[in-house]
């Protein structure tokens, strides 16, 4: 009788190299896909969260700003030019185009914002307060919301889109109110969900005050700061 | 010639064999456990961030309404005119369904085409329904308690709950509450 010994320290099949590989194959696909996915969603939440921030921060500028938002009326108007401004203190142009040359009201297009507001001169005793340009302009394609005022400016960053309107309410159509609209920048998961939108409306005091209360006879004529 | 295979009998290491059916279901039961916590998270900082941007909407609806209140004059209607700003941001169709509340929009002579007549409210903000209230209180105690008015606007919303009824307050998960005091010139002496 002839014995043959053998060794079980033999390589492996085909068959054993494909399933393996197939069974790693499947394994990584679901580790990687699991994280990768994580990943996504920690970044969509957290860019989310920042740029509506900054949309938030710039609502709150821009408030703060239109607020004091008036038009400016100088000593040379005259009172029966003033009452005019007074009454219609909005310059609303519905398409795109930006006003050029000098114009002393509120300028609303949809991507620009120009209006002068009181400046911020501490408890001053001029008979004829300061005001000053601001401007809002949305950069398209930058995705910036540029605010400019006295020859300084500052940028929001990740925006997609900010348009202008104004409107009437119908509680109070004499007056007239700015209503903005800002969707937020999404080229970092343009195959997920809508980009997110917030819509404010914004009311300035001096405008509403001096409509609803013409009684008061506002006669004070604005100096540039 | 009869040949006998004679099978040797070698003692694997560990690295060498093979996994069993208990050590593998053991350690998809290990990969499991430790990733249920990184995927929680991962829906907590999802639902998170729903609940933040909600908050910064109720802020700007809340906001917003002080702006309306303030474009009022205030008069004798002023408080019921005030609380007029008060409803939900849905509406509800006569199919049942609910479509984001349109802004109610003037005319305005002197503007005619240049003003929006139909803005509408985004209807991502359809999934939080919110609710905004508006409360007008008069002062007292001081001298100058008459001269001005309390305005208390208060925004209702849900975080990813179904709502069934739009003016049922008492189920709402979340509110926000921001005050202003507006002057009533007329009751100056």
């Amino acid at each position: 009788m002839k014995e043959i010994s053998i060794n079980r320290r033999t390589g492996v099949t085909l068959i054993e190299i494909v399933v393996g590989t197939l069974i790693i194959s499947i394994v990584f696909y679901a580790v990687s896909s699991f994280a990768s996915n994580m990943a996504f969603k920690y970044k969509h939440g957290f860019v989310d969260l920042e740029n509506f921030r900054v949309a938030h921060q710039a609502v709150n500028m821009l408030r703060r700003d239109y607020k004091m938002a008036c038009p400016y009326i100088t000593a040379g108007d005259g009172i029966e030019e003033m009452k005019k401004f007074l009454l219609t203190p909005l310059a609303v142009s519905a398409g795109a185009a930006r006003f050029v040359g000098a114009n002393r009201r509120i300028r609303v297009t949809s991507q620009q914002l120009v209006f002068f507001k009181f400046a911020d001169t501490g408890f001053s005793s001029d008979p004829e307060p300061m005001v000053e340009e601001v401007e809002y302009r949305f950069d398209s394609d930058s995705g910036c919301l540029i605010r400019s005022c006295g020859g300084q400016s500052s940028e929001f960053k990740g925006f997609k889109e900010v348009e202008f309107k104004s409107f009437v309410h119908e509680a109070n159509p004499h007056v007239p109110v700015l209503w903005a609209k800002i969707v937020l920048s999404h080229e970092y998961y343009k195959d997920s969900d809508k980009p997110l939108e917030l819509t404010v409306s914004l009311s300035s005091s001096f405008v509403a005050d001096s409509i609803n209360r013409s009684d008061w006879q506002y006669r004070t004529f604005h100096k540039i700061k | 010639m009869k040949t006998v295979i004679k099978r040797q009998t070698v003692r694997r290491s560990a690295f060498t064999r093979g996994f069993s059916l208990p050590e593998i279901v053991l350690a998809v039961a290990a990969f499991a456990i430790l990733a249920f916590p990184l995927y929680r998270s991962m829906q907590t900082v999802q639902t998170d961030t729903r609940k933040s941007i909600n908050y910064f909407r109720a802020m700007e609806l809340a906001n917003e309404a002080i702006e309306y209140v303030r474009l009022l004059p205030v008069d004798k209607n002023f408080e019921r005119n005030a609380e007029g700003f008060s409803g939900s941001i849905l509406v509800e169709r006569a199919d049942s369904s609910l479509e984001a509340a349109r802004l109610m929009t003037g005319e305005h002579p002197h503007y005619r085409d240049d003003l929006a007549s139909n803005l509408q409210y985004s209807s991502q903000y359809n999934s939080a329904y919110f609710y905004r209230t508006v409360e007008v209180h008069t002062l007292s105690g001081a001298d100058y308690s008459g001269l001005v008015r309390k305005v208390v606007v208060t925004v209702y919303w849900d975080n990813s709950v179904s709502v069934t009824n739009l003016h049922d307050l008492t189920r709402k998960t979340s509110k926000v509450t921001l005050a202003t005091l507006v002057t009533d010139w007329n009751s100056q002496p």
